[in-house]
């Protein structure tokens, strides 16, 4: 049998090895989307000695790749000293972005010197009007503009990221426009997802479903993404959460994954992390709830819908909706009906979902 | 710059790991990944310990001496063979790099 990348994935997994870490490491941020889902305490932040150290302890319970966000961590007075500590540990360095500080072409270079491996930039329209509506701040798609010419005159690899609400839906095809124009591939979220803290209101924004189901639609017919369901009856787990994936918030405090906010432990508190996230240090409710629900949704919950292996299902928002981590929340049964007749239009199939009641859950809790 | 090859003798030949790779150990094989070239693929367990023992000091023989004692290795000659095809594999990714000679 050839081992593939996906063979390696499927070891960390059974070997419960944090492999990617998200660093958020600072809520800090020059734009002001009023989507975000960051939720600040009064709280004091980690700096730079603080994060090399937490970078140790990762890499010593196997961690390989570390994705730095926030906030913008461009906005971290230590990014620099961070950054450069990810790769002088030989990790290989991740940056989620919103570009705006990067309209530097001094600072792009220094960028481009610690060899990323991506760096994923949100773009909210091909438009200034509509991304700056949605960022909040004037001029920071013209800045981005300027920063996407300076990463890719110095041959930086972008990826632009597009969440799709009611604001930029209509410009979509424009976007992929910007993308190409500077030579970089734009990917869509069809999903917005509550706050940190459990606040629903950013799912006002998410766009309408007879316009995603189009949408998704196009982009299969025009070979830009696939479509096909998962096989959530085979399936060995939803997603890494807890297991493959780590995160860890300006305060330290660490997670099983972005989404959920269920505290594992304090990485500035624990020398040992690896005995921590292996069971070595004693049981850690968090790490055994996140995993079992993990490895039990895709049959418990997924499997019993029709529209269930199309459904982008995350626990940690059911629980955020809900308050049950196992519910098929509304968003998630939408998304999973939005894809299940993109699939049968694509194919040709009647469609069998229109504006009708199956849809009438509009993306908000039942 | 690095030499011409061709007159080299094989087994002096010096590799050092270039600076901007990352890989790890999964378990016998190994994930290597190259930002520079996008690239991130599976090392089996020779070409993961190569560059885990490459380091800009070791020559060729250095390199053949080390995997014999460490695994029941053919003869020498395969060995070394074995082992420059894995260098020359490793140095189109772009994961190594050879020294020129002093
Ligand atoms: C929180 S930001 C941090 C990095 C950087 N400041 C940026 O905007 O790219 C990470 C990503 O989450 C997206 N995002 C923020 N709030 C969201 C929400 N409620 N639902 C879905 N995506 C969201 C952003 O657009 C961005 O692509
Ligand atoms: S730029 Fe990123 S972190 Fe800042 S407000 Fe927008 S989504 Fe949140």
């Amino acid at each position: 049998m050839s081992i593939t990348v996906s063979t390696l994935m499927e070891r960390a997994y059974e070997q419960s090895r944090p492999i990617t870490a998200q660093l958020e490491l600072t809520y800090k941020c020059n734009l002001l989307c009023s989507f975000c889902y960051n939720a600040p305490k009064q709280r004091s932040e980690l700096v730079g000695d603080q994060w090399l150290t937490a970078l140790d302890r990762l890499q010593a319970a196997g961690t390989f790749t570390i994705t730095l966000t926030g906030g913008e961590p461009f906005v971290h007075r230590d990014f620099w000293r961070i950054a450069e500590g990810v790769r002088e540990r030989g990790l290989v360095l991740k940056v989620y972005t919103n570009g705006v500080l990067l309209a530097d072409r001094a600072k792009v270079e220094r960028y481009a010197e610690l060899a990323p491996f991506d760096t994923e930039i949100s773009l909210h329209g091909a438009r200034a009007a509509t991304h700056d509506r949605l960022t909040g701040i004037h001029g920071s798609f013209d800045r981005l503009m300027e920063a996407l010419g300076n990463l890719s005159s110095v041959g930086v690899k972008v990826t632009l990221k597009t969440p799709i609400t009611r604001l930029n839906q209509r410009e979509l095809r424009e976007v992929d426009e910007v993308g190409e124009r500077f030579g970089y591939k734009v990917t869509y979220d069809t999903n917005i997802t509550p706050t940190d803290d459990g606040d629903l209101s950013p799912l006002s924004l998410a766009a309408d479903k007879e316009f995603l189901i189009a949408f998704l639609a196009d982009q299969v017919r025009r070979g830009r993404r696939g479509l096909s369901p998962r096989p959530v009856e085979k399936m060995k787990q939803n997603c890494g959460t807890g297991r493959t994936t780590v995160t860890i918030d300006p305060y330290g405090d660490v997670f099983p994954c972005i989404a959920w906010r269920r505290k594992v432990c304090n990485i500035l508190e624990v020398e040992d992390f690896a005995a921590v996230w292996q069971g070595r240090a004693g049981r850690n409710e968090t790490l055994e709830f996140v995993r079992k629900v993990a490895d039990e949704v895709p049959r418990s919950t997924l499997a019993p819908h029709e529209e269930g292996g199309f459904a982008s299902f995350c626990p940690a928002v059911a629980e955020k909706e809900t308050g049950d981590a196992y519910a098929f929340y509304g968003a998630a049964r939408v998304s999973g009906l939005v894809k299940l007749e993109a699939f049968r239009r694509v194919r040709g199939e009647p469609g069998t979902v229109t504006e009708g009641e199956r849809l009438a859950t509009d993306g908000k809790p039942a | 710059m690095s030499e011409p090859t061709t007159n080299a003798n094989p087994a002096e030949l010096v590799f050092a790991r270039r600076r901007d790779i990352s890989f790890q150990d999964f378990g016998g094989e190994g994930l290597l990944v190259v930002p520079r070239q996008s690239l991130q693929i599976v090392l089996n367990g020779t070409s993961l310990r190569l560059l885990q023992l490459v380091d800009g000091r070791r020559t060729v023989a250095d390199l053949v001496a080390a995997f014999a004692a460490e695994y029941d290795a053919p003869s020498a000659e395969t060995l070394e063979a074995d082992l420059l095809a894995a260098l020359a594999e490793l140095e189109g990714h772009g994961a190594i790099e050879r020294l020129p000679h002093d």
